[in-house]
């Protein structure tokens, strides 16, 4: 193999591998659907809590 | 009594303190290893050598994970990121180990290596959080520590040292992980690389006159790391880290001291 080349690879190589390794992790990571909310879920009728005691 | 016996009952304690050291530290014990390998088989290649060093690596590795992973320290994303970014780099790692002259890298990395010894004995915590790199401002973490990583699977493997002892203040100072969580990740992550650089090893034939050596040391080390595991759930974080400055700072000075 060429020892200037695998020189050249191990200088740039990494850098590119390791920034494609993370933007494939970041497309492959669960996200929220858009317009979610964060908010919990309404009560349902019934669940009246009288809170003037 | 036979060599092998008597070798066995050597190399089987020194095993077992490089396991339970560098479970501890959260490096797989093989920049403690290089030295001691160094100093008993003086006829040896260097290839040799690092070969047996990784392969120990790899099983100190395996079985202080093992511990980790039932505590429940290991950042999965993190380690998973990780190690997909670092095994090319292992590969290169152990290829340009043919080209590069031992004699000027060895010191130059023994200066790195005390340096960053004293930096860390220093300030052992520095301004560390307990996060992960996927917590907030995690986008620009997880980049970090995936290129970082690369490089640091690239040099270890170059060296022989499994990597550890670079990788765990890698996590600690440049993504902010806590030092438990760091120790546990990184071991996790040398697991792979360590094998990984093994298998190139194997595969380039440079693995198969230390096969014996590196059986024995691996019964001490593999009963060594769930004592190092155990050890660091008992031992402040400031006081893991002191302890890898200090192996770091061994390993600049041996690596300094080959230069005379």
């Amino acid at each position: 193999m060429n020892p200037t080349l695998l020189v050249v690879a191990a200088l740039i190589f990494p850098a590119l591998w390791g920034w494609f390794v993370y933007w494939q992790f970041e497309r492959l990571r669960p996200r929220r659907p858009t317009g979610a909310s964060t908010a919990p879920p309404p009560v349902e009728s019934g669940g009246f809590i009288d809170f003037q005691i | 009594m036979s060599p092998e016996l008597i070798q066995f009952f050597i190399l089987v304690p020194i095993g077992f303190a490089i396991g339970a050291f560098g479970t501890l530290v959260g490096a797989g014990g093989g920049s403690l290893l290089v030295p001691v390998l160094l100093l008993m088989m003086p006829h040896e290649s260097p290839a040799t050598l690092t070969s047996i060093s990784l392969a120990v690596v790899f099983f100190n590795a395996y079985s202080g994970t093992v511990a980790y992973m039932r505590m429940g320290r290991i950042d999965y994303r993190a380690g998973m990121l990780f190690t997909a970014a670092g095994v090319p780099g292992a590969i290169l790692g152990v290829l340009l180990v043919h080209l590069v002259p031992r004699a000027l890298f060895d010191p130059l990395f023994g200066i790195l290596l005390l340096a960053m010894g004293i930096w860390l004995t220093s300030d052992p915590l520095g301004r560390s959080l307990t996060q992960s790199p996927a917590d907030a401002d995690g986008e620009s973490h997880s980049l970090l520590g995936s290129i970082g990583s690369a490089y640091i699977a690239l040099l270890s493997s170059l060296l022989g040292i499994g990597g550890g002892i670079i990788h765990v203040p890698f996590l600690i100072r440049g993504l902010k992980m806590s030092p438990h969580a760091a120790t546990a990740t990184s071991h996790f992550v040398l697991t792979f690389m360590a094998l990984t650089a093994t298998i190139t090893h194997i595969l380039l034939g440079e693995f198969h006159e230390g096969i014996n050596t590196t059986l024995m040391l691996a019964v001490g080390v593999m009963m060594g790391a769930p004592l190092g595991a155990a050890l660091s759930s008992k031992i402040g974080g400031s006081l893991i880290v002191r302890s890898l400055a200090f192996a770091l700072s061994l390993v600049g000075l041996r690596l300094i001291w080959r230069m005379f």
